[in-house]
């Protein structure tokens, strides 16, 4: 009997043709690949740094190209040029030709015997490009396909290896993140010849290339992922052997995969991912002032505040560094209060010699900063430029006209009704470095902000706590942000142009919504509230600082840059002090009077080193200070002989334009013990500034991992008497410690307190071991 | 009528060695940065030899190594379709022309229509329709290449060498007489 199922005569026929054609196409005439581009990125000159204007000078970025790097076909996907794999050496222009019989990504190895646009390069570095750009660029395969390699590409093939991008998405990501189009994003740069484009271009090359570099130097290290993920117990055998013997409560070890060295695509990953800790575009950190962490978290009069929490993420046990004020912005700038213990820090600035901050590291980075600060004095005088110390305190009004005497420029009546000096030049944290205050561009990073008026939108802002409801008169708050109309009529009356755009604009008493407007906002954006606004004066703190902080969030809530998808945003809310008590963790230094301990260095009024420097290592030697600490009504000549004591646990809590988008989760907690250091430390990460491999790339106490503590415990008499290194020790805020099972953390935050919020007392590991700064 | 004077002339050219004839060429490409592609070809020349079609007897050579035993025995010419933006299937019409900015072609051991693995190739490619423009010397077996993008049109020079001697030409007059021929057949279809 036949079949009554039939295969029609031409579709068999249609089906062998169809099977021959794809033998054809997938083995018989596999296709060629001739490729020709261009290896090119950014040559980046970094600042000049010095305690005068003078002295110091901006940084600098070109347009290169990179001749005499090696690129080949990446045949067996290593990220390396092997032996055999086609390959071949750029031009004096940094062109190559390359062909292959078979389609393989492609490699960039820039050596140090390749130049960049002529100049010596210090460190290697590695640029590929994806298999799915070549593709993307050829049009027939005997024709040569256009494949520029440069940091951006291989951030494209980052994404695509990492983030499951396709090629299109991952170019059209890069580019919307970065602000460019798409048809430039891949360029070299000394292609681009679109205006817009082209700074932001370089900007990200810049950015790219830093942290390329460190890969590379990953890889020639043989790091391990458990030193990249900043898991410091794991890799080193010292440090193993010290935790065993060293104390009791040690069980975090190695986890698996960790003792594993890293290869060129895993190094760059990780290179993108310092310490586990995601690149960010844009942080925004509003610091709060002088209320502990139990008096806010939960309360209701700070019903924004919790929200955010709520949304985001919060950190339970956050340590401040110091008491007063000074010392922990000292610290939030530097990592370090340099033995400050007063706000005597009059006149500017405090801290001299050139050593490492946020502000300059940001800064030879390629990366941008602000300080934006309420009831900003306009200065009378319309002050032209940066000229250091001299300018920012003197009795004409200066760039910083913060002495009160000298501030009644709205006039004797406005004077007794806002009272004066509002604005605490001690709040800035950037200041105190002189070398970063010396910065040509220290003028224009210093702005305005305004608590009050309408989102970038124009809409305006509906506040959490309404002002006048509450049945407690003193929660009733209706000003804040109450210098700013007066600021800026004053401003408006007397012609003042603004500093920050070289006197080229008109005053505006809110130049943070002017640049959230337009997209100026800086990388790093340090935001400090007057003191009626930042919970410091006494009257209606807490509602009206709730207030406040709500007008500046929900400004960033409205601009573009918090929506899009593309870009990673941070909001971080914290205080400056803690709980009024000197507890402390994370690299503190508790040589103070009267606990017996040994003092690391000490120095005389001029600067002598009288201490025991003699017996300082060289790595000592590379962080410690190099004059004294100068105070504006007392001489401190011993550095270390005071500071860091710690100031009990603060709030703290992050949420991102991420966890806002849904794109990651929020509404975790973290119990690690984290402090400014840590959060230094943590920013220096997130944007590429340290070298996890090498503690002292890291600024100041920031340097002070568990590790770092362990092998040099002998040396570092400050740790002789713990008994437990993890819980001095500096860690980013990445979560990656777990508690062992044994060790219960005692929230500074007694449940029964704070409106009923239940705090996480918890033993072991927490509930959620997850990254708050997690990105998508 | 019309029909009769066309074939008057095609023998005409096919005969008298004039407007058209069966000629060899040279040619190079110098790349820009000093690499050249030498070569030679026998075809009808034209336009007092600014141009030829109907080429054969390809011969390539890329950095002193000639373009010899690859896919095919003998080298292919294949033109570049810049509507669809592939190569055409081999075609006697397929001009190389002495003005380097009006040449679209590929010489390779492979049909580039149908095989984009060829051991050897020298594309040279001036696309307006794409914005294509570049000229490519590739020998895959030793690794060696070069590309220019633009083209440089400077660096291409076509000379005809001299008139293909009579054996040669025979089948150029063949191949014209062939077509009288058709015409005639055509037109006797025609009439039926």
């Amino acid at each position: 009997m036949q079949s009554d199922i039939k295969m029609p005569r031409p579709t068999l026929l249609a089906a062998a043709i169809a099977s021959t054609l794809a033998l054809c196409s997938t083995s018989a005439f596999a296709s060629v690949s001739i490729v020709r581009g261009v290896v090119g990125g950014a040559l980046f000159t970094p600042p000049v740094f010095a305690d005068t204007a003078a002295a110091s000078s901006p940084a600098s970025t070109a347009a290169s190209t990179y001749a005499g790097a090696t690129v080949c076909f990446d045949l067996n996907g290593n990220g390396v040029c092997d032996a055999g794999e086609p390959a071949t050496t750029t031009s004096a222009t940094g062109s190559f030709s390359l062909i292959s019989t078979t389609l393989a990504p492609l490699v960039a190895q820039i050596s140090t015997s390749a130049t960049n646009n002529g100049s010596a390069i210090a460190s290697r570095s590695v640029f590929r490009a994806n298999v799915a750009q070549i593709q993307a660029a050829t049009v027939n395969p005997l024709l040569a396909a256009s494949v520029n390699l440069t940091p951006l590409s291989t951030e494209v093939a980052l994404a695509i290896e990492n983030k499951g991008q396709t090629y299109a998405q991952a170019v059209a990501n890069l580019a919307q993140r970065i602000g460019v189009s798409t048809s430039d994003v891949l360029l070299p740069p000394t292609q681009v010849t679109n205006a817009t484009d082209l700074p932001a271009i370089l900007k990200e090359s810049v950015i790219a290339q830093n942290r390329l570099t460190l890969a590379a130097k990953f890889v020639d290290r043989g790091d391990t992922v458990g030193e990249l993920r900043g898991n410091f117990d794991c890799p080193n055998p010292t440090a193993a052997a010290l935790i065993a013997s060293a104390t009791a409560n040690t069980s975090d070890g190695c986890a698996t995969g960790d003792t594993a060295t890293v290869g060129t695509l895993a190094a760059q990953n990780w290179a993108f991912n310092l310490e586990g800790m995601p690149q960010y575009d844009y942080v925004f950190v509003i610091i709060e002032e002088n209320e502990s962490q139990s008096s806010v978290q939960g309360s209701a009069v700070a019903p924004f505040i919790n929200s955010l929490l709520s949304s985001g993420g919060t950190y339970y046990n956050y340590f401040a560094t110091g008491n007063p004020s000074e010392p922990n912005y000292l610290a939030l700038g530097g990592g370090d209060d340099w033995g400050q213990t007063t706000d005597e820090g009059l006149p500017y600035p405090a801290v001299t010699g050139v050593r490492g901050n946020l502000w300059n590291s940001l800064d030879a980075a390629g990366l941008s900063w602000h300080v934006y600060e309420g009831s900003l004095y306009p200065s009378p005088a319309g002050t032209t430029a940066n000229t250091g110390a001299a300018a920012w305190n003197t009795a004409t009004g200066g760039l910083w006209f913060d002495n009160p005497a000298n501030s009644k420029i709205l006039g004797s009546a406005d004077s007794a009704a806002y009272g004066s000096g509002l604005r605490a030049m001690k709040h800035n944290p950037a200041v105190w470095y002189a070398d970063a205050a010396a910065q040509p561009d220290f003028a224009t990073n210093s702005r305005s902000i305004s608590g009050t008026g309408t989102d970038v939108n124009g809409n305006a802002i509906t506040y959490s706590y309404p002002s006048n409801t509450s049945t407690t008169a003193a929660y009733n708050w209706t000003a804040a942000g109450d210098w700013d109309a007066p600021l800026q009529a004053y401003a408006t009356a007397n012609g003042i142009t603004s500093w920050w755009t070289g006197n080229t604009q008109p005053w505006t008493q809110d130049q943070f919504l002017a640049d959230l407007t337009a997209g100026t906002v800086a990388n790093y954006n340090f935001i400090v509230p007057d003191q009626d606004d930042d919970m410091h004066n006494a009257a209606k703190v807490i509602p009206r600082a709730d207030a406040w902080a709500e007008n500046v969030v929900k400004k960033i809530e409205s601009s573009s840059i918090w929506n899009d998808p593309t870009k990673r945003v941070a909001i971080v809310i914290t205080f400056d002090e803690g709980e009024s008590v000197s507890t402390s963790c994370c690299g503190w230094n508790p040589e103070r009077s009267g606990d017996g301990k040994a003092q690391l260095v000490s120095f005389s009024a001029n600067g002598t080193e009288t201490g025991s420097t003699a017996n300082l290592p060289a790595f000592a030697e590379a962080w410690k200070p190099t004059t004294t600490f100068t105070s504006g009504t007392s001489t401190t000549s011993s550095v270390y002989s005071t500071g860091n004591h710690g100031h009990g646990v603060t709030l703290f809590g992050v949420y991102t334009n991420q966890q806002a988008l849904g794109l990651v989760p929020g509404g975790n907690y973290d119990t690690d013990y984290y402090s400014h250091f840590s959060f230094v430390r943590t920013v220096q990460d997130m944007f590429g500034l340290a070298d996890p491999g090498q503690p002292g790339t890291y600024v100041n106490r920031t340097k002070f991992t568990e590790a770092f503590i362990e092998q040099n415990a002998s040396v570092l008499p400050e740790f002789a008497g713990s008994a437990n290194p993890h819980f001095d020790a500096v860690r980013a805020m990445n979560h990656v410690y777990q508690f062992p099972a044994g060790v219960t953390r005692v929230s500074n935050l007694p449940a029964s307190t704070s409106g009923g919020v239940a705090l996480p007392v918890s033993t072991g590991p927490d509930a959620t071991q997850v990254n708050l700064w997690a990105t998508q | 009528m019309i029909k009769k004077l066309l074939t008057a002339a095609a023998i005409c050219a096919a005969l008298s060695g004039g407007a058209a004839h069966a000629s060899t060429f040279d040619f190079t490409y110098d790349f820009t940065d000093g690499q050249a592609i030498t070569g030679s070809f026998t075809g009808t020349s034209a336009d007092g030899g600014q141009s030829a079609t109907n080429i054969s007897n390809l011969q390539v050579t890329f950095e002193g190594a000639a373009f010899t035993g690859g896919v095919s025995p003998t080298l292919i010419l294949n033109s570049w379709n810049t509507g669809s933006a592939t190569f055409n299937s081999p075609s006697a019409s397929t001009t190389i022309y002495a003005n380097g900015s009006l040449n679209n072609f590929v010489i390779s051991d492979v049909d580039a229509s149908v095989n984009t693995s060829p051991d050897y190739e020298f594309a040279y490619i001036n696309d307006a329709t794409n914005s294509i423009y570049q000229a490519v010397g590739a020998n895959f077996t030793l690794g060696t290449v070069d590309v220019d993008t633009p083209a440089n049109a400077a660096g291409w020079t076509l000379t005809e060498v001299a008139p293909v001697p009579l054996p040669a030409a025979l089948p150029l007059l063949f191949s014209s007489l062939g077509g009288v021929g058709f015409f005639g057949f055509r037109r006797r279809r025609t009439a039926r």
